[in-house]
């Protein structure tokens, strides 16, 4: 395609879009509404994981040392650990500090604890993993280690977690690929009202020998573009709906200890998400459309 | 040359035998009407001959195009040598008649500076030169059938197909139309029309083939068979073809503002001109 004749079918598309406004605006409007739902869910999603997150960082795996273990069998079991694959951070805690900690949470009933020293209690390291669904993998892992006395852990907990943020995760897939599903229908359908609209001019582009990559060129312009607008104003509506709901967002994550995602992080990923939905739903909603239409209804010498 | 020869074309779906052992022959710039009822296979025949449909037996040969061999990517390039005219006009009511004209040769991939030659051209040569900014509803049903004209011309088409063209304007107005096809024709273009105006048909005295229940009935040279009244005007010099001789005024002043033309008006008044002008062939039509 030449470059004059790609320049004219492109602003062809930019005309149809300027003549057929209502029937542009109905696919904005589709496309915007499906955009939102989408951007929605993600950002459910992305508040369910740092929620996730933060009740995560507390499950941790405490590994008692053997009381015989010297620094250098300490040091060499700290490094194992962290060698580990599915761990994230070792951190140390002393007996001192262990049986201090205990005396705290006695409260009142620290007395009972009096006349005896910490030495009853091992060193041990506080062991955080980084995917949760491994938790049982990486316990096992670390059991094989030498110097480890005993091991706690609850993996009872770790296990929901990890079930939970896999059912979160399907779920989120599943409402963005049935929505996604649903906007190219919708979409590809009004545009198929716009080609039967332009039934007219696809029918003298036939009869005077235009290609079919030359009568759909416009339409997958028009695609685009309705594409790109449905993403910019999906964008703006996301942000405005997520102010207003990250108020009471935010109550109920600070009440768990965190706080609501901040949209700024993530608007380049939710825009990026857009564009590419937007653009791919909008062009290919275009093809499957026209396609369907050159193959069924375009006739040159009956125009109906 | 358009040659059928043995064809046949049967509906599967409605199985109705449309068209048998049909065979024909038109040679480069015959002008050929073709009459017959409604039913008779004409509307197949140009559904065969725009290669809409395949025949269902015997084969087609048009301008050099095998069109039972033809690939499915070729049949765009097929049609490019062909100008089609229609009973209802088939304008796009939002383009003027300049942009309606031009339609056909930008979404072929011409040049503009060829679209910017060859319309005004053509527009004088339909006699529309001064309505180029005029919508198509502005325009009376004979001038609308000329823009068509122009516009099944604009590619340069070697062989016209038209499909009752004066179907749907008043005697006088289908006589100029028939009279510019046959201005058009004897500068060597071939012409096919459809029609029911058997009045035409003996006015202008061409090849006449009838076609009935979808096989030739009779096919003769002229139309000395046909037992109608030919059209007769009062004054036909006054009223008819008197677009030929329009002068360019301030609507072509319009057209060198607005499109860039740049040929002089000379271009437009030289019968020598007409209709060989071969600016805008293949090689300028890339389609992919």
């Amino acid at each position: 395609m030449k470059g004059a004749s790609l320049g004219y079918l492109t602003r062809e598309g930019f005309r149809n879009i300027w003549v057929n406004r209502l029937l542009s605006l109905a696919t904005v409007v589709v496309l915007v509404s499906c955009l939102v739902i989408v951007g929605s869910g993600t950002l459910i999603f992305l508040n369910i994981n740092s929620v996730l997150d933060l009740i995560e960082d507390q499950n941790v795996i405490m590994v008692y040392i053997k009381d015989e273990a010297n620094q250098e069998q300490m040091d060499t079991l700290k490094n194992q650990l962290l060698s580990m694959e599915n761990i994230d951070k070792v951190e140390f805690v002393s007996r001192e500090e262990a049986f201090e900690r205990q005396k705290a949470e006695y409260g009142d009933k620290a007395a009972l604890l009096d006349g005896l020293s910490a030495d009853i209690l091992p060193h041990a390291y506080k062991v955080t993993v980084k995917d949760i669904s491994q938790f049982d993998l990486t316990v096992s892992g670390v059991k094989t280690l030498e110097n480890v006395l005993q091991i706690h852990e609850n993996s009872e907990l770790a296990g929901k977690l990890a079930s939970i943020r896999d059912a979160v995760t399907y779920v989120c897939i599943g409402i963005v690929a049935v929505l996604f599903f649903v906007s190219l229908f919708i979409v590809a359908n009004t545009i198929r009202i716009t080609i039967y609209n332009r039934r007219l001019e696809i029918s003298i582009m036939k009869a005077v020998g235009a290609t079919n990559t030359f009568i759909r060129w416009p339409f997958v312009v028009e695609g685009i573009l309705l594409g790109i607008f449905s993403a910019v104003f999906a964008l703006g509506i996301q942000y405005a709906i997520y102010a207003v709901a990250s108020i009471w967002l935010s109550n109920i994550m600070s009440m768990l200890g965190g706080s609501a995602v901040n949209f700024a992080d993530y608007i380049w990923h939710i825009f990026g998400i857009f564009i590419f939905i937007g653009i791919f739903i909008g062009s290919f909603g275009s093809v499957i459309s026209l396609n369907k239409y050159l193959k069924e209804h375009s006739n040159v010498v009956d125009n109906d | 040359m358009i040659k059928f020869e043995n064809v046949s074309k049967v509906y599967e779906d409605t199985n109705t035998k449309a068209l048998s052992d049909f065979n024909l022959e038109i040679e480069t710039g015959e002008f050929v009407f073709i009459v017959g009822s409604s039913g008779a296979g004409k509307s197949t025949l140009l559904k065969l001959m725009m290669r809409e449909e395949v025949p269902t037996t015997g084969t087609i040969n048009i301008n050099g195009f095998d069109l039972n061999k033809i690939k499915k990517s070729k049949i765009p390039y097929f049609r490019r040598s062909l100008g089609i005219v229609f009973q209802d006009f088939r304008l796009i009511q939002t383009m003027n008649v300049y942009d309606n004209v031009a339609y056909a040769m930008r979404v072929i991939g011409s040049r503009e500076n060829a679209i910017r030659k060859r319309v005004p051209y053509l527009l004088g040569l339909v006699g529309l030169n001064s309505k180029a900014r005029s919508k198509p509803n502005q325009l009376s049903g004979g001038e609308q059938q000329r823009v068509a004209l122009a516009r099944a011309l604009a590619n340069n088409a070697n062989t016209i197909i038209a499909d009752e063209p004066t179907g749907n304007v008043d005697p006088k107005m289908s006589y100029e139309i028939v009279d510019l096809l046959n201005h058009i024709n004897a500068d060597g273009t071939t012409v096919i029309m459809v029609t029911h105006d058997l009045h035409l048909v003996k006015t202008f005295n061409h090849r006449v083939i009838t076609i009935k229940n979808g096989v030739i009935e009779s096919d003769c040279p002229d139309a000395s068979h046909i037992d109608v009244e030919p059209y007769r005007f009062e004054n036909p010099e006054d009223t008819v073809g008197s677009y030929f001789v329009e002068e360019s005024g301030e609507d072509l002043d319009y057209l060198f503002q607005n499109y860039a033309v740049d040929v002089s008006a000379e271009d437009y008044n030289d019968p020598a001109e007409t209709l060989t002008v071969e600016e805008t062939n293949g090689e300028e039509s890339d389609a992919e």
